[in-house]
């Protein structure tokens, strides 16, 4: 699958988070931490423990000691004996040191911890590491495919992680009375909207060296923040046990750049507006002269007819100027029609997948205001499409939104499922909602202008989707998905058939 | 054809369109008023010497003077008589300033023939007197 090595998030990443040596063969094995053997002492980390240092220091000790008593039987016993003396007494004080300075290589450790000037939490994700190996081991791949179909599932895996610390500077920055406030499962903070969790699992799958990701989190005051988390991820299993995630809140950044994504919107919908407009007026001026004509001759050729004499040379001119005015509103509304269908088409080999991805992006804001999730599940291998990517990118944002539409009267989980799969010479995508559904009757005019359902609705998105797919040579149509709800579908041609 | 009639009882068509000067024209003949055809509103006026028509029916989008802009002349010059505002394109503002200008009546092409019969018959303040 294209895009494997990326990190699901807009925020410029330099680096790449995984290793450059995971070609596509390397890619299939397993990560190394999976491979590696669980170690043997239940030691809580990679650092040793002040206790457990003690110990082996103490055994030390102890052999010197015995070396000291017996060199007592020896001429220069006493020197040696007070040597051995002196020696175990230095080797005492040395383990009281290095007891101190484990102490306070852990203290530093705290206090790293709790002074530094960024969130850190601590997590416990060896759970869901456990069900990353068991499904990797089981020969699932794309486990981004897997969990798409399976949002149950993710979200069991989901509310296993637990946060075992915060930060000083989590509290400080949130405001949260306390520790406690963010204690427990990871589940209490993401909503349930949230798509990145499940790129955690991917990262892990793949074996990342490192996680980063933008999400959406509710903080501890119910408040929702914008934040970037990342972690260094672990080398071995046990290391899943203590995560250190950092998360910046970038609440403001995201904001300031929604105003500039939604004036962009603006300028550019007022500027189609303006163009709709003009385009509008030229035709109802194009039109409505030919028309003008028409309609003065017929009802002249009427009057000439029904005079009490007749005059059909007068009535039969003004006929065939009839004819000749509605031939010429004939050729304005033919040469309107090729003026619009020259909008700028540019058919390229793209990846639906990616696409799909993209319009995701761009909607990610208005599926969580309908607190809708997109879950993507790609065929495994499948073909690039020839087709035009802003107008392909255009039909999924469309049927994104009326999906998310769709089900904003149904309580629970607003699930949309994005399917995409081969079928002879043609890619289809398949993007279901469990909303209620379209009537059979109304499958057939659903994709014509101005058909719409909702309050204040143009009835031109499903239009436009059909133009941008008729303009690739594609079809586009609706039917009944699986649970009852409405799954649009649409095909374009691959690039190589 | 019968007899020609003082100018003052003609109806003057100005449109830059030939089809629906043509047009016009036929239904204007059918309806019984005699009309004269000019292609642009400078035509018209300088044609204003020879006598004034009994009703001007005026586009309102042509290039050079525009419908209302002959408006706007004729009530410079004093000229008193009852013009017809058409247009392919109506607006609001376009209909308050010919109003404003002292159109007679404006509408929207295409328009009904019954509707512009009246406005023909209103213009002339009488019954067919100049018609045939």
């Amino acid at each position: 699958m294209a895009g494997m090595n990326q990190v699901f998030s807009r925020w410029p990443s330099l680096a790449p988070t995984s290793r450059k040596d995971a070609d596509a063969g390397v890619e299939r094995r397993l990560p190394a931490w999976m491979r590696q053997a669980p170690p043997s002492k239940r030691s809580g980390g990679p650092t040793l423990s002040p206790a457990a240092a003690l110990a082996v220091l103490g055994s030390v000790a102890t052999t010197l000691g015995g070396y000291a008593a017996a060199a007592l039987s020896l001429p220069w016993g006493m020197a040696f004996g007070a040597l051995g003396v002196a020696a175990a007494a230095c080797s005492v004080m040395w383990i009281l040191r290095l007891r101190n300075t484990c102490d306070l290589s852990e203290a530093r450790e705290t206090a790293i911890f709790e002074r530094a000037g960024i969130s850190m939490w601590r997590e416990d994700w060896t759970a869901a590491a456990k069900a990353v190996m068991a499904l990797r081991l089981a020969g699932v791949e794309d486990l981004e495919s897997h969990f798409a179909s399976r949002p149950d599932a993710l979200r069991a895996i989901r509310a296993s992680v637990m946060i075992k610390d915060v930060n000083s500077f989590t509290l400080e920055e949130t405001g949260a009375p306390s520790k406690a406030a963010y204690l427990g499962s990871l589940d209490r903070l993401l909503p349930d909207t949230d798509q990145t969790f499940v790129q955690w699992l991917v990262a892990f799958g793949r074996g990342d060296r490192f996680f980063r990701s933008e999400a959406h989190v509710t903080g501890a005051d119910g408040q929702q923040v914008d934040v970037l988390f990342t972690a260094m991820l672990p080398t071995d299993l046990t290391g899943f046990g203590d995560i250190l995630v950092t998360s910046l809140d970038i609440t403001a950044f995201k904001r300031a750049q929604a105003q500039l994504v939604t004036a962009e919107t603006q300028l550019a919908r007022r500027s189609r507006v303006a163009t709709v407009g003009a385009l509008s007026a030229s035709i109802a001026h194009e039109v409505n002269s030919p028309l003008t004509a028409i309609v003065a001759n017929a009802q002249a050729a009427l009057r000439w007819l029904r005079r009490p004499e007749p005059d059909h040379a007068e009535a039969m001119l003004a006929l065939e100027d009839v004819v000749r005015a509605a031939t010429r509103a004939r050729d304005v509304v033919a040469r309107t029609r090729s003026f619009i269908g020259n909008a700028p088409h540019a058919p390229e080999p793209l990846d639906l997948v990616e696409a799909a991805r993209d319009a995701n992006l761009l909607v990610e804001r208005d599926m969580r205001e309908l607190g809708a999730t997109i879950h993507l599940a790609p065929e495994e291998g499948v073909p690039r499409a020839l087709a035009d990517l802003v107008q392909i990118q255009q039909v999924f944002v469309n049927l994104f939104l009326n999906a998310a539409q769709a089900m904003a009267d149904v309580p629970g989980p607003r699930d949309v499922s994005v399917a995409i799969q081969r079928r002879g010479t043609m890619v289809v995508a398949a993007v279901s909602d469990t909303g209620p559904g379209i009537a059979p009757d109304r499958r057939g005019t659903i994709f014509d202008p101005f058909h719409s359902t909702k309050p204040g609705g143009m009835g031109m998105g499903l239009a436009i989707c059909r133009n941008c797919i008729d303009a690739n040579g594609g079809d586009i149509w609706v039917e009944a998905a699986p649970g009852g709800g409405a799954a649009f579908h649409f095909a374009v041609p691959t690039s190589d058939g | 054809m019968a007899e020609a009639l003082p100018k003052g009882h003609a109806v003057a068509i100005v449109d830059d369109d030939p089809a629906i000067r043509a047009a016009l024209d036929r239904l204007t003949r059918s309806l019984g008023f005699q009309p004269i055809l000019f292609e642009s509103a400078e035509a018209l006026l300088s044609d204003l010497q020879a006598g004034v028509p009994g009703c001007i029916v005026t586009d309102v989008q042509m290039p050079g003077l525009g419908g209302l802009d002959l408006l706007k002349v004729l009530m410079d010059r004093g000229v008193r008589v009852p013009v017809i505002v058409v247009t392919a394109y109506p607006s609001k503002a376009s209909h308050e300033r010919a109003l404003a200008l002292g159109a007679f009546a404006y509408f929207a092409k295409p328009f009904e023939a019954d509707h512009f019969e009246r406005c023909l018959l209103n213009a002339f303040g009488e019954t067919g007197t100049s018609r045939r």
